[in-house]
C-alpha cells in the first residue's frame, strides 16, 4: 500500500527507542510482516535501498520474513494456517476469529556493530 | 596508521525487540477511543471504495435521524471541501480533513481535527475515510465500529479481494440497492463471502436514493446510541 511511509517509520521507530549513538553503528534491520498488513515485501526492501540514504541508517540492510495467517479455531482448538483467506477450521468447518499471527508489523531484531577499539582511541 | 574497517574487527550485537510500526497509530487511536467514552459518543468509521455512496448514506442517515439524535461527521478526502459542504447541507456539523495525497487517515489526523468540533450534545460521530478498500484498513481511528459499504455497481467479489478490510469490519452495507435488477450482483454471494473471511460480519442492504433499507439502518444506529449511553452507566453504576 504505501510501502515509503511504512520505511520512513521503520527509521523514525528505531531513532525513538535506540540512543543516538548507535544510530549510525545499525547493520541489520529484522522486520516481521505478516500477510494481513497488505505490505508487500519486496517493494519495501527496495524503497529501503532510497529511503536509507537520506538518513544515519545508510549502512543498514532490510530483512523482511513473511509472517502466514495463523488461527486457532475456538471450537476444536484446532490451530492451522489460513489460505485463500478462508477463515473457516479445516478440521470441523466451523468459522474461526481468533487470529494468533498474520497481522503483524513489527521491527523484531537490530543487529547493531560497533566500531573497533582501535577506530575509537584514533 | 591504517584504518581498520568495522567489518573485519567490530563487535556484533543483536537486539531483540518487538517494534509496532503502527504503535504511533494505535496509542492515538486509544486516546480518540478514551475521549469518547467519555463523551458518550457512538463513533463510527466508514470505509469504502471511492464512489460506493458513503457521503449520500450519510446524507440521508442524517435526515432521517436529526431529529432523533446529535449527529457530526469528519470527512476525509484527498482534495476538496466538496462532501463537507453536502453534509452541512444537512443542517449537522462536518469537518473537511484534506490529506493532500494520503490515502487512508490516520488517528493523529482525527485528534487534530478533534478541538473543531463542538462535542456538546453530540450522540454519534461518523468518519467518513478516504475511498479505499485497501490502506484504511490498518489504521484504527478509535471507533466503535467500522463500516465498510459494498456497492452493487462494483461486483459481489470485494470481500475476498480485500480481505484484510473485511476481517477488520463489524458491518458491511450493501448499498444501490435499487440497481440490484440491472447488475450481475449477488447479495447471498457477498454475504458468504464476507462471512468466510469474517463470521461475525453483520449485513444491510440499503437503497440511499430510494430509502429501501433505510429503516432497518437507522433503527439498528439508534440502537448502538443507546447501548453506548447505556454502557457508561453500568460502568459508572
Amino acid at each position: 500500500m504505501h510501502e515509503i511511509s511504512v520505511c520512513q517509520s521503520i527509521l523514525k521507530t528505531i531513532e525513538t527507542e535506540m540512543d543516538n549513538s548507535d544510530l549510525s553503528t545499525v547493520r541489520e534491520i529484522h522486520l516481521k510482516v505478516g500477510i494481513l498488513s497488505n505490505i508487500d515485501a519486496e517493494l519495501l526492501k527496495h524503497v529501503f535501498t532510497f529511503v536509507k540514504l537520506d538518513s544515519l541508517f545508510n549502512d543498514a540492510e532490510l530483512y523482511v520474513e513473511v509472517v502466514d495467517i495463523l488461527a486457532k479455531c475456538d471450537s476444536c482448538e484446532n490451530i492451522f494456517t489460513v489460505k485463500n483467506y478462508k477463515f473457516v477450521c479445516p478440521a470441523c468447518d466451523e468459522p474461526v476469529i481468533n487470529i494468533l499471527e498474520g497481522k503483524e508489523l513489527l521491527i523484531h531484531k537490530i543487529i547493531l556493530e560497533e566500531p573497533a577499539h582501535e577506530e575509537i582511541n584514533q | 596508521m591504517k584504518k581498520l574497517t568495522n567489518k573485519a574487527v567490530g563487535t556484533i550485537t543483536v537486539q531483540d525487540v518487538s517494534l509496532s510500526l503502527l504503535k504511533a497509530n494505535d496509542y492515538i487511536a486509544e486516546m480518540i477511543r478514551d475521549e469518547m467514552n467519555e463523551r458518550n459518543i457512538l463513533l463510527l468509521n466508514l470505509v469504502s471504495s471511492p464512489g460506493s455512496g458513503k457521503t449520500s448514506l450519510l446524507e440521508e442517515t442524517i435526515k432521517r435521524l436529526k431529529d432523533q439524535v446529535n449527529i457530526a461527521v469528519l470527512e476525509g478526502d484527498l482534495e476538496t471541501e466538496r462532501d463537507a459542504d453536502r453534509i452541512r447541507k444537512q443542517g449537522v456539523q462536518a469537518l473537511q480533513i484534506v490529506t493532500h495525497g494520503t490515502c487512508h487517515l490516520e488517528a493523529q489526523m482525527i485528534q487534530q481535527a478533534m478541538p473543531n468540533i463542538n462535542f456538546e450534545n453530540i450522540d454519534i460521530l461518523f468518519i467518513e475515510n478516504v475511498g479505499n478498500l485497501v490502506c484504511p484498513a490498518s489504521y484504527d481511528l478509535g471507533e466503535d465500529i467500522r463500516v465498510t459499504l459494498v456497492s452493487c455497481t462494483e461486483g459481489d467479489d470485494k470481500p475476498k479481494k480485500y480481505p484484510s478490510m473485511f476481517l477488520t469490519t463489524d458491518i458491511m452495507v450493501v448499498t444501490k440497492e435499487d440497481l440490484l435488477p440491472y447488475v450481475p450482483f449477488s447479495v447471498d454471494a457477498v454475504i458468504k463471502d464476507a462471512m468466510e473471511v469474517n463470521a461475525g460480519i453483520e449485513t444491510f442492504l440499503v437503497s440511499s436514493l430510494k430509502g429501501n433499507g433505510m429503516d432497518e439502518w437507522c433503527e439498528w444506529l439508534l440502537k448502538k446510541v443507546k447501548e453506548k449511553k447505556e454502557s457508561k452507566v453500568a460502568a459508572s453504576a
